[in-house]
Formats: C-alpha cells, structure tokens, sequence
C-alpha cells in the first residue's frame, strides 16, 4: 500500500461526502466521548475511533445533506451504551412525568438564587475549567447528555431528541433540570471557593 | 407596542429558556420579548440566564481538540478499511 508513504501528497478517503461531512466534526465527537466517559482520555480515544469507524462502514446509509453531526453524535453515544451495558431505564421514572414549564421556573429559579448572590457576575469568570467539568461530570447520566449537546455541542432540541432517542418535551425538562442542578453545583462550589457572597442578604 | 395578548411574569419565565434557545415560534418569542422590554423583573434574570448559557458555551469552544496522533489513527484506519472494502 502506497498510500501511506506517500509523503507530501496527503491520502484521500474517496467514499463520497465522508471528509466534506463527517470529518469536520472530529473535535466536537472527540469533546462528547470525553463528556460521556467522564473524562477518561483513553475511553474517549477509543469512543471517538469507533464511532468514526462505524460511520464510515455506514455511511451510505446516512442522508447527504442532513446534519452529520447529530448522527455521528447518536453513533457515539450507542456505542457508549452499548460499551456500558448501562440501564438506561434507571432514571426514567425520574424524568418521565416532569413538566417542563416547572422545570423551566425551576431552573431560572435556581439562577436567581446565584444572581442574588453575584450581581456581578464574578461568578462566570472565577471558575477553573476542571472544576466545571467535574460539575458537569457529576449530573445524571441524561441531564448532563442534554446540557452538554444543548448549551456546549449547541444542538437544536429537535437533534437532542434524535441523538437521545426520546420526545422534544422530554429533552426539555431533562435540560431545565440538567441546568438547574448544574447552576446548583456550581453555586455550592462559588460560596464554598468564596466566589459568591454565600446566602443572598 | 402591538395588541399582542401580554404576557404575566410566570408565562414569560416558563418560556424563558425555550426564548433563549431559540425555540420559540416567531408569535411566542416576540411575545416574550416584549415582556422582557416592559418588566424590570424578567429582563435581568433573562441577561443572567442568557450569560449563564453563553459561559457554558465558551467552556465547550475551550475544550480540547482530538489529539493530533488520534486523528492521524482514525484517518489511518478510515483508509484501511477503505482498501479492504473498497
């Protein structure tokens, strides 16, 4: 095989569309495997290769000019699952009734308290990267799924719902509850780091 | 203002996060939007929420890119499998 060695001449995968689509997302699935393995870079290594293995194998079966980057999300997070033999129905009874117009109060709820508490802001800029990911690590495996797809990947809630394999009304009060436990988390965290007032006065 | 039906707080905070997604039909959004105009109330929790969503946002631009030597693998392996089933 040549083409390995072919030196400056860079190889090119010729399966149609796959490098224009699928590759340009490399980073984004790579930062999910990280996500969902809880930041075990050798699990999210071997996440992230199969999820782009098993995308291109099937690639002819996804629809040109959809989002690539939800379907090779949900590639990774069924391989994931898969990986884990993990009980997805654990938490079902947990989130299944919620409203999500009282987890939407719920959740500016909790956002409130932290505002109260840091009017300015000094919260957003105090905190180390790896404390956030240990909050975010620390949220129930389907809360913390669609913060991170919502409010870091930046998915619609209609792409949530494809990747999570669950209705749009469940992806919002998982996500108003994944916000609210997370700005709970983070809260608890300022006051005890002393970045918020502690105990709104 | 329009003649648009208004908006109570607790209407306008159940759909705030909908509203800063994005998710709002065009008549919901603008309806919340006109809330957030009027009431002193709303519209700084909505500045907060917003910051708050806009700073979890920034720690995901931040994260980590896929190691060079991982991406090299994968393209590698992308091309191996191309060869053995072409």
């Amino acid at each position: 095989m040549q083409r390995e060695a072919a030196g400056a001449q860079a190889p090119r995968l010729t399966k149609p569309g796959f490098e224009d689509e699928a590759l340009p997302w490399l980073d984004a699935v790579y930062r999910f495997s990280l996500r969902l393995t809880g930041g075990n870079e050798a699990e999210a290594d071997d996440l992230t290769q199969e999820t782009f293995l098993r995308a291109f194998r099937h690639w002819d079966t996804f629809q040109r000019g959809t989002n690539a980057r939800s379907w090779l999300f949900t590639i990774c997070r069924n391989v994931f699952l898969r990986s884990r033999e993990r009980q997805v129905r654990r938490n079902e009874s947990l989130e299944s009734e919620l409203d999500f117009a009282v987890e939407a109060v719920a959740s500016a709820h909790a956002l409130h308290e932290l505002r109260q508490d840091d009017p300015e802001r000094t919260f957003f800029r105090s905190f180390l990267d790896s404390s956030i990911d240990a909050a975010i690590a620390g949220l129930p495996d389907e809360f913390r799924d669609a913060v991170v797809l919502s409010d870091m990947e930046g998915l619609a809630y209609s792409e949530i719902a494809d990747v999570l394999g669950v209705p749009i009304g469940t992806v919002k009060s998982r996500l108003y509850r994944g916000r609210r436990l997370l700005a709970k988390a983070l809260h608890d965290y300022g006051r005890e780091m002393g970045y918020v007032r502690g105990g709104a006065t | 203002m329009t003649d648009r039906p208004r908006l109570n707080c607790r209407e306008a905070v159940e759909q705030l996060w909908a509203y800063i997604d994005g998710e709002l039909p065009a008549g919901d959004a603008d309806r919340v939007h006109d809330h957030l105009e009027a009431c002193s109330a709303c519209s700084p929790q909505h500045d907060y929420q917003r910051a708050f969503r806009e700073f979890l946002k920034a720690q995901a631009r931040a994260g980590p890119a896929v190691p060079a030597d991982l991406r090299r693998r994968i393209f590698l392996r992308l091309l191996a499998e191309e060869e053995a089933r072409p």
